[in-house]
């Protein structure tokens, strides 16, 4: 398996899902080497963890402080970010700076490369890897074994961004053009792969990932006598993620009462403007920027809030609905997210239709029963996405393409 | 014959601390104790105690023929009485000298004369209280928060029964030398107002340390020949009090400016020492002064934009004052003192955008990291704020 980060040393939901997938194949019974290009903490024991570092520098890594590590920034940081993240590094005289090339691309042909030697000298089945940045790797790993590859699609270039880069762009065609199966984390995904990159259906296949239900029924939340509802956006402050139109929604519920807060968790390259934009409707005291939020803090926020909303403009999957559902805080999604697939019974909308929005945030504020039934009827389907059926189902794959 | 004024601007706010999103109708507490302790603690150390003790000795040695005004906000004179009390005494020392004269301004340091006339006298008499309590003096010149000055200030004291007002000496408005001269404030009956001479001001405030400048380093006599060749009967030094010790630190210095001062000046005859009440008894209008708009000390505009220069400014002031009746209302003593600590302008300054110089100047002063984290605090608590209205 060819991954980009692996807990703890991540940036993002990629190296989550990651670990799920691996833990749910381990479960299976499946044996895994994992290759990610540097890890320093004690490896998990349900898998083979090697690093692309050690095995291009063939030296062990020294110890490296894995905070200086985390201003990457995100597992999709844009290559212009990534050049800047680097200069600013090497001119601080950071060490990290010497174990990172000049360019994204650089270290994803450094991976590549690492992968290429590890095929050449371990036996395996079934070569499996995570978005663009490890095709490579998993195509050079296919060139030296001869077995079959696995592209696990997490998200394309079209959906990270609005000004796709080519470059990307490219090297995610050929990496799945390459691949033998192409797995996708929603029909919603592999309907965008299609179109965009016209790889055909026959070579798909789709894999909900799971979330690891920390309880086994709905939080039931205690009543409690409120002047004032809260309506929350969590998440990366990005394009993607559609906050623009959280606001936006915010702004009409506002016209029609003034007893609300909204609250936006988490930061990103929109939060700046947005954060000037909710100041120009002079509406910065109903709609609050909460900044970057620990997990605990997420939780505690979640569980005051009546409603959430998912106002992504295109999400393959969208881990944060599950996140927010398990806390049995109930949610209006957006249609142009993999996981309405799964999330039938939540109200959705289009992302744009701020209206609809509007009126199902406020139908769920008015109306506290039926989100609490949203959350009972939502659980079991919630508990049936869960990591080791992620597991299985990949596994059924596996053995399809294997001829057994 | 020539006078010159010396006023210096004391004052500390009380400093936010990062309001937390889940602190929201759970905890009211929104300054950062801490650091607001340890600041005082600091720049009475470096400054307030050793150029305190410095000008009660000029003024002995002068047998006061030395004298200064000052202008300490309400705010500071409430952390200086709880954080260090000693800084407190040493004014009280000076008061006694009978060589100062204390001014008069908004207690929280406030723009509240641009949104609410009745909460601007409110804060000001709230400040005359503390100073009589303190000093057992009754001010009757007035300086507004960073000198921000228009008509309708002047009027507004004028009715509140003060003799003299403070403002900046804008090139634009009165020419280059035009803050040599006394004026009347427009639109009033004998409100006199002092320009302060930005140039020998800035002097001493800003470029005193900088090695850049061409006059580096900046000796007394030098400075007081500046003063000599000013055309105009006033020259009005109008700084941060900050300056001695804390702007620029002792290494540079300035505490030796500060000494040579009186005796390099003094020793022309031509030359006098008043305090503002002073020269408003003693000379009379040459002109009248009547800014356009809002003007103030701050930045190269010396306008309010410094404080009310982009939305996120303009927003989180108009939500404050928006709250005003609702707080007065409440009667709750609480809310509304933590309410009118949130109207001291630096929390505002801190939110500014402005690029280039000033900016420089602006993040010095910032103890967050940015603007937009200042506004995005500040509309935190003021949602608190609003929280308990509605429970009260």
């Amino acid at each position: 398996m060819l991954g980009w980060e692996f807990p703890p040393l991540i940036s993002g939901g990629l190296g989550v899902a990651c670990q799920g997938i691996a833990r749910g194949l381990a479960q299976e019974g499946v044996k895994i080497t994992l290759l990610v290009p540097r890890y320093y903490s004690n490896p998990p024991k349900f898998l083979k963890l090697v690093s692309a570092e050690k095995i291009l520098s063939h030296q062990p890594s020294q110890a490296i402080d894995i905070s200086e590590l985390l201003p990457l920034g995100s597992a999709y940081i844009s290559p212009e970010d990534y050049e800047n993240w680097y200069k600013k590094a090497l001119a601080s005289g950071s060490t990290i700076a010497l174990l990172y090339g000049p360019t994204l691309f650089y270290e994803v042909e450094k991976f590549a490369k690492a992968s290429e030697i590890v095929a050449s000298k371990v036996k395996f089945d079934i070569i499996h890897c995570h978005d663009w940045m490890t095709y490579k790797a998993g195509m050079s790993a296919k060139k030296v074994s001869g077995v079959p590859l696995v592209a696990h699609v997490h998200s394309i270039e079209n959906d990270r961004s609005p000004f796709c880069n080519p470059k990307i762009s490219e090297i995610e065609k050929f990496g799945l053009e390459n691949a033998d199966l192409v797995l996708c984390v929603s029909k919603y995904t592999m309907n965008r792969v299609k179109q965009v990159y016209g790889i055909p259906e026959n070579k798909m296949a789709v894999a909900y990932n799971g979330i690891e239900l920390n309880c086994g029924a709905p939080l039931v939340k205690k009543p409690k006598k409120k002047r004032l509802n809260q309506a929350l956006f969590f998440g990366r402050i990005t394009w993607q993620k559609g906050p623009d139109y959280f606001i936006e929604t915010a702004k009409k519920m506002l016209k029609q009462r003034s007893n609300l807060r909204f609250v936006l968790a988490g930061w990103g390259d929109k939060a700046v403007p947005l954060i000037e934009y909710v100041a120009n409707l002079r509406l910065g005291n109903k709609i609050l920027f909460a900044g970057f939020l620990n997990e605990r803090e997420l939780k505690a926020l979640l569980h005051n809030s009546d409603v959430f909303l998912v106002t992504s403009i295109s999400e393959p999957f969208g881990l944060v609905a599950l996140e927010g559902l398990s806390q049995g805080v109930p949610a209006v999604i957006s249609k142009q997210s993999g996981i309405s697939e799964i999330l039938t019974s939540i109200p959705s909308a289009d992302y744009w239709d701020t209206e609809k929005f509007a009126q199902y945030a406020f139908e769920l504020i008015d109306n506290p029963e039926l989100g609490k039934n949203q959350i009972q009827e939502i659980w079991p389907v919630l508990k049936k996405t869960s990591w080791s059926n992620n597991g299985k189902t990949i596994l059924s794959y596996y053995q399809k393409i294997l001829g057994n | 014959m020539k006078t010159v004024c010396f006023y210096f601007q004391v004052h500390q706010p009380y400093r936010m601390r990062n309001y937390h999103i889940l602190d929201i109708e759970n905890n009211h507490s929104y300054f950062d104790e801490e650091q607001n302790r340890a600041i005082i603690k600091k720049v009475s150390e470096k400054c307030y105690l050793p150029a305190n003790q410095i000008i009660y000795e000029l003024i002995q040695q002068t047998q006061g023929r030395f004298r200064v005004a000052y202008s300490i906000s309400g705010v500071a004179l409430e952390q200086l009485e709880r954080f260090y009390p000693a800084v407190i005494e040493s004014f009280q020392r000076l008061a006694q000298t009978g060589a100062v004269e204390f001014l008069a301004e908004s207690y929280y340091h406030s723009l509240a004369i641009i949104f609410s006339p009745g909460e601007f006298r409110e804060q000001v008499y709230k400040h005359l209280e503390t100073l009589n309590r303190l000093f057992g003096i009754k001010p009757t010149t007035f300086r507004n928060t960073e000198l921000a000055y228009h008509d309708y200030l002047a009027q507004q004291i004028e009715q509140m029964g003060f003799k003299a007002v403070l403002a900046e000496g804008v090139d634009w408005l009165v020419g280059e030398n035009g803050s040599g001269k006394l004026y009347k404030a427009s639109g009033t009956n004998n409100v006199k107002v002092l320009l302060r001479h930005y140039r020998l001001s800035d002097d001493i405030a800003f470029r005193f340390s900088s090695s850049k400048w061409q006059e580096y380093p900046l000796y007394a006599d030098k400075w007081a020949s500046w003063v000599r060749a000013t055309p105009g009967p006033l020259v009005n030094i109008f700084i941060d009090y900050e300056t001695f010790g804390e702007h620029h630190w002792e290494s540079s210095g300035i505490f030796s400016f500060l000494k040579y001062l009186p005796q390099v000046l003094l020793s022309s005859p031509e030359i006098e020492i008043l305090t503002p009440a002073e020269i408003a008894n003693k000379y009379e209008p040459m002109g009248e002064f009547a800014p356009p708009h809002w003007i103030s000390w701050a930045d190269t505009e010396r306008d309010l934009s410094a404080w009310l220069g982009n939305d996120m400014q303009r927003d989180a002031m108009e939500r404050l004052y928006q709250l005003e009746s609702r707080i007065k209302a409440s009667q709750d003593a609480g809310l509304i003192e933590d309410w009118r600590k949130l109207t001291t302008s630096d929390h505002f300054y801190y939110m500014s955008t402005k690029h280039a110089g000033d900016a420089e100047v602006h993040n010095y002063f910032n103890p967050h990291q940015g603007a937009h984290f200042a506004y995005t605090t500040f509309m935190r608590i003021l949602n608190d704020i609003e929280a308990r209205l509605n429970l009260s």
